[in-house]
């Protein structure tokens, strides 16, 4: 009854239908962020460590016009005794992430240029690979939820984004790297403040989002 | 196809057409304080937690073209409130940033861009002065950080090691800052920052103070501070004359536990928010009470841990609200509280101006 008052207002159905097809405009703030490389491009170019208008690489489905060269590692994968999900090698847009981050691809590999600076010390996961971080690539179905005992189930739990973390946080029902960061430093990322989170840490408030405890 | 197939593909017709019409919510009775047989003086007119919680004031075409407004921002724990024309400006002290809610356009920013020199580290609460220049009390920087009209960082004043600032108020050309590091209220000159003076200090005689908490202005230009410590509300000149002294600690009607947030009306009457009893008390401009309004609860109605309320009398503000305030009746300013715990959100009710003398308990109403 109560939530009835808190529901966002009715638009048109003609809104929604339109939405579908066109990717709404956000303010992203990549300038001045860790994600700013433009140092490190001789014309201070932004976008063109990740994305081109040009000759992009057809074979990354995950990003648009992708212009970074892609790591090719395979990675040691979270486990622990109480995990019941299936972890798989990292996919999707996470493998473009590692593909800094992991450290073996240098963050200026763009183009034809292999590149010269290597991102290392906590900024890249380093030799452990994915053992010592928080699992990744993962259905996170209602099912899990169910089967965890301590997870929210996914399609009916607030991401506290508007939404629910089915469809604010998943993809494709899948956890990623951008469940819990925003690459772009979106409004609601930059607001926060905090490494590109877009929920804030403070009482743990991201990690109780799923986490049933 | 079968009859049966054919039965199914009608009633999924027919549910789609249902979809596509959805039906209006039947109105509910207003929410009125006080209650009944008391003639209402405050409406509760709606809560907020994101930008899309109001309803658009211009034309959706927008929503047409770009899909539905972000619905990302949202407050996760707001302390400081303040409107100006269509914008409301809320300190939240989770991320630590003032979120921005055009409801003009129905877009969601941040004061700060968190990148430099304009990060906030705890902005308690928020003064917007007429010249659209903000003023952020930023307990743990220690300082008041500025931001120009067009919500671009100008500069911070002030040092944690000489302040807490945790209100700001414009008055004129100057600013009020509470500060709880020395009990103390400081007098700045708003364009400079410079110091003209201070009064208060810490103690529990007229004109001293026990964490002066919230600032507000009176009508007549004198300053109303909140003390938390000190259970009491004082009106002072800006030199620091104290001129009336109300409340001590205790549950009853006009005493308070944690007075927080305060506010003056047109007609002068105080308005003080109670975060312990998680209501709003009204008071005369001499201190005497006249109602409450808001209270613990389960509903959006009620609040939960208040800390702050302004009260919002620019037309522009008021009318955003109008299609909230029950048919036949007339809203004369906007209370806005903040609620930090449960649903965080921003409380909007509105001053009932019914042009009458209704009595409360038999006593007349100034």
């Amino acid at each position: 009854m109560e939530r009835r008052a808190w529901r966002a207002p009715r638009r048109f159905i003609l809104s929604a239908l339109t939405s579908l097809a066109l990717v709404p405009l956000t303010q992203a703030q990549i300038t001045g962020s860790a994600h700013d490389l433009s140092p490190l491009d001789p014309d201070r170019r932004l976008c063109i460590f990740c994305h081109t208008p040009h000759g992009a690489d057809t074979s990354v489905a995950d990003a648009p016009l992708w212009n970074h060269a892609t790591t090719n590692q395979n990675y040691v994968v979270y486990d622990s005794p109480t995990l019941d999900a299936t972890v798989g090698q990292p996919v999707g847009a996470s493998r473009l992430c590692l593909s800094c981050h992991d450290g073996t691809v240098a963050v200026d590999a763009f183009g034809s240029s292999p590149g010269s600076f290597f991102l290392g010390g906590p900024g890249a996961v380093g030799s452990d690979g994915l053992l010592n971080d928080h699992p990744i690539s993962f259905q996170y179905t209602d099912s899990l939820a169910v089967q965890d005992g301590e997870l929210h189930p996914p399609s009916v739990t607030s991401s506290l984004l508007g939404s629910t973390i089915d469809d604010d946080l998943l993809f494709n029902g899948s956890m990623e790297c951008s469940s819990c960061h925003d690459v772009h430093r979106g409004p609601a990322a930059a607001a926060v403040n905090d490494a590109l989170l877009m929920i804030p840490q403070t009482g743990s408030t991201l990690c109780l989002v799923c986490h049933n405890k | 196809m079968s009859s049966h197939a054919r039965r199914l593909l009608a009633l999924s017709l027919c549910a789609l057409a249902a979809c596509a019409r959805v039906p209006e919510e039947p109105p509910r009775p207003p929410i009125l304080y006080p209650p009944p047989p008391d003639a209402p003086r405050v409406q509760y007119l709606t809560s907020i937690r994101s930008v899309t919680d109001m309803p658009r004031a211009t034309s959706r075409l927008a929503d047409i073209v770009l899909g539905p407004p972000e619905e990302g921002m949202r407050v996760w724990k707001p302390y400081g409130v303040a409107m100006a024309g269509t914008h409301l400006y809320i300190c939240d002290t989770i991320i630590n940033n003032v979120l921005i809610f055009d409801f003009a356009d129905g877009s969601a920013r941040s004061l700060s861009t968190n990148l430099g020199a304009d990060v906030l580290r705890n902005p308690i609460n928020i003064a917007v002065a007429d010249d659209g220049t903000k003023y952020v009390a930023d307990a743990l920087r220690g300082q008041v950080v500025v931001f120009g009209p067009d919500d671009r960082y100008q500069t911070a004043w002030g040092t944690p090691e000489e302040m807490t600032p945790c209100d700001v108020l414009v008055v004129g050309d100057r600013l009020a800052v509470a500060d709880l590091l020395d009990d103390e209220i400081e007098i700045w000159d708003r364009r400079t920052g410079e110091r003209l003076s201070s009064f208060g200090g810490p103690g529990s005689g007229p004109g001293q103070f026990r964490a002066p908490t919230n600032l507000a202005l009176s009508p007549d230009g004198t300053l109303c501070v909140s003390e938390t410590h000190g259970f009491r509300v004082q009106r002072l000149t800006l030199e620091g004359d104290p001129i009336l002294t109300f409340g001590e600690i205790g549950t009853g009607f006009g005493q308070f536990t944690r007075p927080k947030g305060v506010a003056v009306d047109p007609a002068g009457r105080i308005c003080v928010v109670d975060s312990a009893f998680s209501n709003v008390q009204i008071f005369t401009d001499s201190g005497e009470l006249l109602m409450f309004f808001g209270g613990a609860g389960p509903n959006v109605s009620n609040l939960d841990l208040p800390a702050d309320i302004e009260i919002v009398t620019d037309p522009v503000s008021l009318a955003l609200f109008e299609p909230f305030v029950a048919p036949g009746r007339h809203i004369s300013h906007l209370f806005l509280v903040s609620s930090q715990f449960g649903v965080p959100r921003i409380n909007v009710y509105g001053f009932l101006d019914e042009g009458e003398t209704p009595t409360d308990h038999g006593r007349p109403v100034p």
